[in-house]
């Protein structure tokens, strides 16, 4: 060993001794007691070689048996396998489209493979366990997929006993792929180092990576040291510990985070910061942006739209309790952004963003902080109330800081608003599985995508139309503060929401024979809580109905139809009209609705329709005719998939359709000058 | 001595004294994509004309309701928007008439009217086929290339740098295609204006007959000439005069783009117009320039044997044989000062 490493692993000593005096002062969390049951403990040493865009390490992992029973072997996730043509993960993006890569293409480019070697595997008291590893596939038994490896014990690891591993491992990083990756001279660490599955409901959750799904982990605490070139900034997970410059013109940076699920880093020299504090109910966060020195606004937007995103969690869901969250800038082109770790995530921005896109990524990938950070849901096989959820509470936060319908862009001539885009999102593919389907088992990325984001934000907005926005709003910060670092499942997030709907008075418990009657394809195993919101849950959540109601035809007659006509004004004043509207329900979900008429002599009538029959007809006797019927006038169904069908008013708008097509005519006429242009 | 007339004044000249011609070809693509956007218009008409929710696209501009408006188009019936894809063929078809119509105008001083200008179009149409075949070929051969050579270059960019710095440089290689494509077409224009008047010519053929020009190679090289003779006067020219147009363009969808969120459609109507009319000015000013400049460089008088046939011995040609056996009742319909204009 040389002067100079003995000096380094000198100071790596430092490093990894400094993480246990301060991990009792919590330097990660504002919170003087664990927040989470911590199943593991990493210690984690690893070289970054810029160059080769791949990285060494060592890893000491300390796994404790909280499971119950003795364990015989433990299965690990190696993600940056995924990367490589025969894995699973690259099958299904070929085939069925990925959520950020088609790789459509029939080779596989060479700078896109990624791979993390194990090339020894240890354990305290268990010996050298690398002979015994191997791979298993256990979602579709592709063999060649390497993402998963089962390592047997060689005696088993008793209830409450701990195990400690050493590994020593390889990465060799793809071109930006799937959150992953280098772009230009930029690194993205991310599901980088061996990490073990999570021992759940009896049995090791530990699925394949595949083309749609995230992740899923245990809790535990992160002692990281990243040696990379001197010229580096490096943003990571937890809190940095320090710096120390080698000999060899690199530095070892020290990160340590507790209470967290899993552990990244991003890398680049470009990157400037802009850093700021936000006053949680919990104590001060700092906020720690890296934007790229190409993007001079990022810095400032993001700092600003983190913080005001802090409030609002603070004050609807539950405190950030972490004591720092880092803004990642990728760099443009590449497949990393807009992703989430814990206490970091990757932004989407460009040099030129006239839109709120970058306000709207940074909320939203903050936002996994609480769902998939916190709370923790399985990503595999409750992907809706992580991605889901968040992009319903996106929706509420962006409309409170930036407008309901000015959230994703706001300009004197044109808006957008973020709800709109989550039910487009949804309407693009509204039927063919349902929020609760595991995220792999979905038809295409198109259907994972429109059902998991759009639809579950959807469904959830329409259902604070049921219940009340502030129902909505205690029982999203009920499920927050009962459930966080606990992995909940779909039926934990209803049933909070059942509850305190039930306390509140704004649903009621039901008695079990009611709960099916007249719904087609209503499931019929009822859990415990079985309020007037399970029909809903039932069709929104579990089914795959459509809904659409539509105001079918509007019509009013003379009641004494067969006399002539009255001239005069106050004769035609007190004649009586025969009005009928005809609503109908064209969709399969059912649902009772609203129902507002507007006669000419300015009254209005709102009617309750329950949905269950197809069709409605509303008939009214007055001296007035109907001017128009709508369907949901308070606009609170957003499930409904058409909106122009919702209303039918007499009076006759050709504005829209004309401003409409003069735009698509001119179109077609600078289309059809500028053909005869080139030839 | 041959003339140097200004091409900016004496195109734009020749351009407004023919205002017909520009007017009827705007009439023309203005009817042809309002007519075929006409089923979308329908469709539009029956999805929000009587919907409250259209409200959001009557005193506002709401890009969501837009979306919606789009994905109900998209699942609709049949395809509303395909019958307005028509419009570029059509259009692309009457402008095989009315171009050569209109630069015979320009160059015969005839009246632009739609019948002279159809008729002059008639006879030079399967000419400006092939001269437009032939200008794909080399559009395709050398912006091909160039556009390699781009991709290249905006790889390089891309892998060394981001941000404006990055778009600016990418920008600067389209901008260096956009040139080299301006100047084919300056060129290739320069051949449309040629084979005009080579068109109502005749020509030695086999056998010692004479036969009407039908060959249009006979334009490329004076087209050539000229180009080169007045690189820096027909290049600048031609690429002032798109960018001209472009701004026109731009600038008036950006402020047609600042009405919409009002109720009323006719302030974007009459701003997209103008701005369409005023990018289709700058086409046929850059006829006008390109027309004056071959005014100004006929094709040299031995190299062919003249026989001018103007305006009226064109309708004469269209009976076979009449014009041949009888060329000097051809020329005496015919107005000497035109026929010395491109002729000498």
């Amino acid at each position: 060993m040389s002067r100079s490493s003995q000096f380094t692993s000198a100071l790596l000593a430092l490093f990894l001794a400094a993480p246990l005096t301060v991990a009792a002062q919590s330097i990660a969390t504002n919170s003087a007691v664990p927040l989470s049951t911590r199943v593991t403990s990493y210690q984690i040493d690893a070289r970054l070689d810029t160059g080769k865009k791949s990285l060494d390490a060592t890893e000491t992992l300390t796994y404790k048996n909280l499971t119950g029973q003795p364990l015989t072997s433990i299965p690990f996730h190696l993600y940056l396998n995924a990367f490589r043509p025969e894995s699973s993960f690259t099958r299904e993006t070929h085939f069925t489209g990925g959520i950020r890569d088609s790789e459509s293409k029939d080779e596989y480019p060479s700078e896109k493979l990624g791979s993390v070697t194990v090339s020894k595997i240890a354990a305290d008291g268990y010996g050298d366990l690398t002979a015994g590893m191997h791979f298993t596939a256990p979602d579709d038994g592709n063999r060649q997929d390497h993402t998963v490896a089962e390592v047997p014990l060689t005696h088993p690891l008793e209830p409450g006993a701990t195990i400690t591993f050493h590994l020593a491992f390889h990465d060799q990083f793809p071109l930006s792929i799937a959150r992953n990756g280098y772009k230009r001279d930029f690194i993205m660490g991310g599901q980088w180092y061996p990490k073990p599955g999570v021992f759940w409901h009896g049995a090791w959750n530990c699925h394949q990576y595949h083309s749609t799904t995230e992740f899923f982990s245990d809790f535990g605490t992160f002692t990281v040291h990243l040696t990379v070139p001197e010229r580096y900034v490096v943003g990571a997970s937890g809190v940095p510990t320090g710096s120390a410059a080698n000999a060899d013109g690199t530095k070892t940076l020290g990160f340590y985070g507790e209470d967290i699920g899993d552990f990244a880093f991003a890398a680049s020299p470009h990157f400037t910061v802009t850093d700021g504090v936000y006053n949680s109910s919990m104590g001060p966060v700092k906020v720690h942006v890296l934007a790229l020195a190409a993007h001079p606004a990022a810095g400032p937007r993001y700092l600003d739209i983190i913080q005001k995103t802090l409030a609002e969690f603070d004050r609807r869901y539950g405190p950030y309790p972490y004591k720092i969250v880092t803004v990642i800038d990728p760099e443009p082109g590449s497949e990393i952004g807009g992703m989430e770790y814990p206490t970091l995530f990757t932004g989407a921005t460009s040099w030129y963003e006239p839109t709120y896109i970058t306000e709207e990524t940074a909320e939203h990938e903050f936002g996994h902080q609480y769902w998939y950070g916190m709370v923790a849901t399985n990503e595999f096989e409750d992907a809706w109330l992580d991605e889901g959820i968040n992009s319903y509470t996106e929706v509420n936060v962006l409309s409170s800081i930036l407008g309901r319908n000015t959230s994703m862009f706001n300009r004197p001539y044109a808006n957008a608003g973020d709800y709109e885009a989550q039910r487009l999102e949804y309407a693009l593919a509204p039927d063919y599985d349902p929020v609760t389907h595991w995220a792999f088992k979905f038809r295409n990325s198109n259907s994972y995508g429109g059902v998991t984001y759009g639809k579950t934000a959807t469904l959830l907005a329409t259902l604070e139309g049921i219940v009340g926005r502030d129902t909505m709003d205690e029982a999203m910060h009920t499920y927050f503060m009962k459930y966080r670092f606990t992995h909940p499942t779909t039926e934990d997030f209803l049933r909070t929401i059942e509850q305190v709907a039930v306390a509140r008075g704004r649903a009621t418990v039901l008695p079990l024979a009611d709960l099916c009657a007249g719904l087609a394809g209503c499931v019929a195993d009822v859990p415990a809580v079985n309020s007037s919101l399970r029909p809903y849950f039932d069709q929104a959540v579990y089914g795959t109905e459509v809904l659409d109601y539509a105001v079918d035809n509007v019509a009013s007659s003379p009641v004494e139809w067969w006399l002539p006509k009255p001239k005069d004004k106050d004769a035609k004043k007190k004649l009586a009209y025969l009005n009928a509207i005809y609503l109908r329900r064209k969709g399969d979900f059912v649902l009772p609705v609203t129902v507002e008429i507007v006669f000419d002599d300015g009254t209005r009538v709102r009617e309750n329709w329950d949905g269950v029959d197809r069709w409605k007809k509303l008939t009214y006797v007055r001296r007035a005719k109907v001017v128009s019927a709508e369907i949901d006038p308070d606009h609170a169904v957003l499930l409904d998939v058409d909106w122009f069908n919702n209303s039918y008013t007499t009076k006759r708008n050709g504005v829209p359709a004309r401003k409409l097509t003069t735009i698509w005519a001119s179109m077609q006429q600078f289309i059809a000058q500028l053909a005869a242009w080139i030839v | 001595m041959l003339q140097q007339r200004n091409l900016l004044t004496g195109g734009l000249s020749l351009a407004l004294r023919n205002w017909p011609a520009l007017v009827w070809t705007y009439v023309f693509n203005l009817v042809l994509a309002w007519l075929f956007t006409l089923p979308l218009q329908n469709q539009l008409s029956a999805m929000t004309a009587h919907s409250l929710a259209s409200a959001r696209l009557t005193g506002a501009f709401d890009l969501g309701t837009l979306g919606e408006v789009m994905l109900k188009l998209s699942k609709g019936p049949g395809p509303a928007t395909m019958s307005s894809y028509l419009t570029t063929p059509f259009y692309l078809a009457l402008y095989f008439f009315l171009v050569p119509g209109t630069l015979f105008c320009y160059q015969t001083g005839e009246p632009a009217r739609l019948f002279t200008l159809l008729r002059a179009g008639m006879d030079h149409f399967w000419r400006f086929v092939r001269i437009t075949l032939v200008s794909l070929v080399v559009f395709a051969a050398v912006l091909g290339g160039l556009n390699a050579l781009q991709n290249l270059w905006s790889e390089h960019v891309d892998q060394t740098m981001v941000g404006r710095k990055a778009f600016l440089l990418e920008l600067a290689g389209m901008i260096l295609v956009g040139l080299a494509a301006a100047l084919l077409r300056a060129y290739f224009d320069l051949v449309q204006v040629y084979t005009v008047p080579l068109g109502r010519m005749t020509f030695p053929a086999e056998a010692g007959k004479k036969a009407p020009e039908r060959q249009i190679r006979r334009a490329f090289k004076p087209a050539w000439r000229a180009l080169l003779g007045n690189f820096f006067r027909v290049y600048l020219t031609f690429v002032l005069l798109t960018l001209l147009g472009l701004a026109a363009v731009v600038l008036t969808a950006r402020t047609a783009m600042h009405s919409l969120a009002q109720p009323r459609v006719w302030p974007v109507f009459l701003l997209a117009q103008l701005g369409l009319f005023l990018m289709l000015l700058t086409r046929f000013w850059q006829r006008g320039a390109e027309t004056i400049l071959v005014l100004d460089n006929p094709i040299p008088a031995q190299v062919i044997v003249v026989e001018a046939v103007i305006t009226e011995v064109v309708a004469v040609q269209s009976v076979p044989g009449e014009s041949d056996a009888n060329p000097a009742q051809g020329a005496k319909d015919a107005r000497s000062g035109e026929v010395a204009e491109f002729s000498i």
